[in-house]
């Protein structure tokens, strides 16, 4: 101890009113001094390195998704001039019709929609010129993923820069708040990317795949575009099974079917049954099953409201069944408690069936979700 | 870092109060370095959990498992490209009836 005092005082340090504490001391100061006058902004500026590290990573994505895009359509292009028309096409935007005069709206929206479907699939066709309709499909839903990575990024980009000007902290709280999700949802459409790519099935054709297992071994039939149907047996009723047309990458048409078989085929059905993947809250589990009542169909709404429309028209119950899963895993390949959730579904429909039609009766069953990897 | 930094400068001068009896000033210089320290390794651990640093990814590939739609005949293999759910596979090896794609789903191999 004594030794250790000695080179202590050799150096200047100990005592009263050593050097080294008055220099510590000073600049202790001066640094709570410059935390209380400019710590939101040195903040800022740290949650904007750490910000930058997620659009690099995002942009690195977006080139991902790109390339694939590129890689897959050369497959089926004779053509040179791909990759400019693919960079034109990845930028496609829709304007959502004004909501001033809400009478009539949906109809609006769907045209629009379906305009904006029309024109991807005619460029898609004309530059893939060797590829068949089931690679058309994914095709389009690889262009559509890689449209989605370039807005994320662009978005992201835009509130990054848009904080890195402004220093303004609460823009970059906010931006640093939804960073997790945003990620989250780059990460499963970059995982979403290879099962297009290779036709694989992906969670969100959960109910697709329960539908295909209710028609399998049936004769199928075109019923509205990208969407067929078979009449099947259960239980001694009679059962028409609508999906998207698989295995290449459809949603189908699900509204126009069932309007079809109602008001232009004359069907009463004793219930309409729809079958979806829906999203799960954090704790629960991954294929969980629920019922309900409703119009289980995603989107924009445009396809619900039709179904619902035609429900109400002629006072058919609307029952729902979903299968849970995370955002993440609708869009990646299909996982193992995926598969159990669509056989545990089967059977709740069955129960559904045998309750609620009369044997003899008959009824509907769509199976809603991008069908890619799944025939039927 | 930085309050990394005055906690240990802190801590070291708390070693040098003690060794000159001064157990007053030494106990707050160690109270505070103790604390700073603590607070830097946190902030740390939270920074390093950041999204964009290099992480675990599990390695995973897909299998298909193919069934026999009337006997109990069912095999996993290795995914090959062109499968899909209810393709239809060839003949059961047990009763010779027909064989379907039943599900197409990522394995776990590992972790990189």
């Amino acid at each position: 101890m004594l030794s250790i005092q000695l080179v202590l005082s050799e150096i200047g340090v100990g005592g009263e009113g050593d050097n080294i504490s008055t220099v510590l001391q000073i600049v202790f100061l001066t640094f709570f001094i410059v935390m209380m006058t400019y710590g939101q902004k040195i903040q800022a500026w740290m949650m904007l390195k750490n910000i930058s590290l997620s659009v690099e990573r995002l942009r690195r994505m977006r080139d991902e998704a790109r390339i694939h895009a590129v890689r897959y359509l050369k497959e089926y292009s004779d053509r040179s001039d791909v990759e400019p028309i693919l960079d034109r096409i990845l930028q496609y935007f829709w304007i959502q019709p004004t909501s001033l005069d809400p009478t009539g709206i949906v109809g609006k929206i769907e045209h629009i929609l379906n305009l904006r479907d029309e024109r991807i699939r005619e460029e898609v066709a004309a530059i893939a010129s060797k590829a068949n309709p089931i690679q058309i499909s994914n095709i389009e839903n690889v262009i559509e993923i890689g449209i989605s990575m370039d807005q994320i990024y662009r978005i992201v980009r835009h509130f990054y820069e848009f904080g890195k000007k402004t220093k303004s902290i609460f823009i970059v709280y906010q931006l640093e708040a939804q960073l997790p999700f945003i990620l989250q949802e780059a990460e499963a459409l970059m995982g979403a990317l290879t099962a297009f790519e290779n036709c694989q099935p992906i969670g969100d054709g959960a109910g697709a795949l329960v539908a295909a297992r209710f028609m399998y071994g049936a004769e199928k039939h075109r019923i509205a575009k990208d969407t067929v149907y078979a009449d099947v047996i259960i239980d001694g009723r009679t059962v028409s099974v609508i999906k998207a047309e698989g295995p290449g990458g459809n949603v189908g048409k699900p509204d126009q079917a069932i309007a079809r078989l109602i008001e232009e085929y004359g069907r009463r059905p004793s219930i309409i049954v729809m079958v979806d993947a829906a999203l799960k809250l954090e704790g629960e589990e991954t294929g969980e099953v629920a019922e309900g009542v409703g119009a289980a169909i995603g989107g924009i709404g445009v396809e619900k409201f039709r179904i619902e429309e035609v429900a109400k028209k002629y006072g058919i119950p609307l029952y729902a069944v979903v299968i849970k899963q995370s955002l993440k895993e609708a869009i990646s390949p299909m996982n193992r408690k995926i598969y159990d959730g669509v056989y545990e579904a089967i059977e709740r429909i069955k129960r559904i069936i045998r309750e609620k039609i009369p044997v003899g009766g008959y009824g509907i069953i769509v199976g809603v979700g991008n069908t890619v990897g799944i025939g039927q | 870092m930085i309050i990394l930094l005055f906690s240990i400068l802190f801590l070291i001068q708390a070693i040098q109060a003690y060794s000159f009896y001064q157990y007053e000033r030494g106990f707050s210089l160690l109270l505070t370095g103790v604390v700073g320290l603590a607070l830097s390794l946190y902030m740390l651990s939270v920074y390093m959990k950041r999204p964009g640093l290099i992480r675990r990814r599990e390695l995973r590939k897909m299998v298909t498992v193919v069934e026999c739609i009337s006997c109990d005949y069912r095999n996993k293999r290795e995914y090959s490209y062109g499968d899909y759910v209810l393709k239809e596979h060839g003949e059961c090896p047990v009763c010779g009836k027909k064989v379907v794609v039943t599900e197409i789903y990522p394995e776990v191999v590992g972790k990189k």
